[in-house]
């Protein structure tokens, strides 16, 4: 029982009150830059939760039974990076044959979750606190979650935002930071 | 990236790569990994200083699992232990050293030894004004956070982590000197 | 020669990485709480960017095509390493409150897209002055941002080290909103927006954007 009131402990936390994006500040590009539209935050939201559950197993198997074992801990951030491009290349072949529209309107952004700090960054997360795989996994679901629900909140302000009267200057990303400062305001209250 | 049909061309380019980047890296290891280590041996032993501020030699005792270091004074005298524990923070572990009078079940002293806490907010642990609280606190005290332990604000699975560990280290040490040495 | 110093100087501010091309964001906001960890971070990204920079730029004839992501994604990948373990050894203290945003530069897309966009087709020596001009302009903005940041945060400067500044007197009421992630957000949100003014004003003729932005940061189109 405790169990799995722990393994939900941790999916909030890394969904809401440690909010990758929002209080660690992984994964800001495909944030600032697929925010534009609800339903294309909502598919990269996907895509990024599937690399990141997908990778946060495979890491689990390499950092126990490879890096660990054989001494090689110094080769951990090349094995981490060479699984995540193979995984974010596998994601792309197959959002390609299942539903090429969806596969056109998240465009360039597929390849570029390979550098989405986020998912890295959960892989160091997890050799670094000796997660055990159960953990691992939820932990990836959970901060996955948590990106999906900041990106697409951050869409829908920035679909209401085109219609009201922005500064020049501040048009764009600026505007797009300074929501986001609000929106970090409202998880670290959810955090005390 | 690589799509289509994969060639051993490209294969054998990538492995050259990988294996030239491993080799370097392992001699970067063999250089920093002993500086890296005494680091840390030093900063365990400045601490177990840090924590006993009237000790003057300290002595390093391993008893079955526990690990903990004896601080004498100038004559000999035991002043306190000092032990590691670790609590859970905000972001990951925080490792604490804790100095414990063991005669007067009291705490003599506090030092951060890793944290990940976050920069400017739960770093924050680690400043005197927060630590300082603990010292002279007695072993029955609650540390119950916000009635017992002031928290920084923002912080407060941070300050929460720091406590836990203290509270850790007082019950692994009543274990060991529990039937009285 | 002009070529080179042309190369160099776009970076500092014309095609500044943090206020113009909006690369690496990540460190960005997540360091630059002190001006400390924003100087320490921008000279890491900067060697990686650097030595990065020169060995994609000799290899670029021996890479593929096809593999040329994935090598310079290990290439950089060693070079992080070679930081990681060195600031662990040398500087523990910022090393340890940077934590990971160390081995995080490897995906920072500031290096990756210099690297494929310009290492992968020039010469070593604009290679390299392309990298150092990136380099300091990263650096210079992010040790800007963290001094904002931390005069406002904390009312000092260069924290943490033997050069520490008070620049607040007593009577200042540090506003530690400007540590947390909010303060980051927000001012980075208002510095871009002063960058860009300043910009337009100076170059009242070009329209906003109308400069030579566009060749790496295809992320910025959508933004």
């Amino acid at each position: 029982m405790e169990g799995i009131s722990n393994l939900a402990m941790l999916f909030v936390a890394a969904a809401i009150t440690n909010n990758f994006i929002l209080t660690q500040f992984l994964g800001i590009c495909p944030f600032l830059g697929v925010s534009k539209e609800v339903p294309t935050a909502f598919s990269m939201g996907l895509a990024t939760t599937f690399v990141m559950t997908t990778s946060a197993v495979f890491v689990w198997v390499i950092e126990s039974f490879i890096l660990v074992p054989l001494g090689i801990e110094f080769m951990r951030y090349i094995a981490f990076i060479l699984v995540i491009s193979s995984f974010v290349q596998l994601t792309e072949l197959f959002v390609k044959k299942v539903s090429p529209p969806l596969y056109k309107a998240l465009g360039i952004f597929l390849p570029l979750i390979t550098t989405n700090c986020a998912i890295l960054g959960l892989a160091l997360m997890i050799s670094m606190e000796g997660y055990t795989f159960i953990e691992s996994t939820i932990f990836g679901l959970g901060a996955g979650a948590g990106f999906t629900l900041a990106i697409v909140l951050m869409a829908g302000i920035r679909e209401r935002l085109e219609f009201a009267d922005v500064p020049e200057s501040l048009k764009g990303a600026p505007i797009a930071l300074l929501v986001a400062g609000i929106m970090a305001m409202a998880f670290s209250g959810l955090a005390m | 990236m690589a799509k289509g049909k994969i060639e051993p061309r490209l294969v054998i380019v990538l492995t050259i790569i990988v294996m030239c980047s491993a080799v370097l890296l392992s001699f970067v290891h063999q250089w920093t990994e002993p500086i890296i280590a005494e680091h840390a041996a030093s900063a365990d032993a400045e601490a177990v200083l840090a924590v006993l501020p009237e000790a003057e030699e300290t002595e390093f005792v391993s008893a079955g699992d526990l690990i903990y270091y004896k601080g004498f004074d100038g004559a000999g005298n035991l002043i306190g232990i000092a032990l590691q524990d670790e609590g859970r923070g905000y972001e990951g572990g925080i490792r604490v050293m804790v100095g414990l009078d063991m005669e007067d079940e009291k705490v003599l002293g506090i030092d951060i030894l890793e944290h990940s806490e976050t920069p400017g907010l739960g770093s924050r642990i680690t400043e005197e004004d927060f630590l300082d609280q603990f010292v002279g606190k007695s072993f029955s005290d609650s540390f119950e956070l916000q009635n017992d332990i002031d928290v920084i604000s923002g912080a407060t699975a941070s300050s929460r982590g720091v406590t836990e560990a203290i509270k850790g280290a007082i019950d692994k040490a009543l274990e060991v000197y529990g039937g009285g040495e | 020669m002009l070529k080179l110093f042309k190369d160099f100087a776009k970076g500092l501010w014309k095609e500044n990485p943090v206020f113009v091309m909006l690369l690496g964001m990540c460190p960005v906001l997540a360091v630059t709480n002190t001006a400390t960890t924003g100087l320490f971070m921008g000279v890491a990204t900067s060697f990686v960017l650097i030595g990065a920079g020169i060995v994609n730029s000799l290899l670029k004839n021996l890479i593929p095509a096809e593999v040329r992501i994935p090598s310079f994604i290990v290439i950089i990948a060693t070079f992080v390493t070679i930081v990681d373990y060195t600031s662990r050894a040398f500087f523990p203290d910022i090393a340890a409150s940077l934590a990971l945003f160390i081995p995080l530069i490897i995906v920072n897309c500031l290096i990756l897209g210099r690297s494929e966009s310009f290492a992968s087709k020039m010469p070593v020596s604009r290679a390299i002055a392309d990298a150092v001009g990136m380099g300091v302009g990263f650096t210079w903005a992010l040790t800007f941002l963290g001094a904002i940041r931390e005069i406002l945060g904390f009312g000092t400067l260069f924290r943490g080290t033997e050069f520490t500044l008070q620049v607040m007197g007593e009577w200042f009421e540090p506003l530690s909103i400007m540590t947390l992630p909010p303060g980051a957000f927000l001012t980075l949100g208002v510095v871009i927006g002063v960058f860009r003014a300043v910009e337009n004003k100076s170059l009242s003729l070009t329209r906003l954007f109308g400069n030579s932005s566009l060749n790496t940061a295809k992320e910025e189109k959508s933004i």
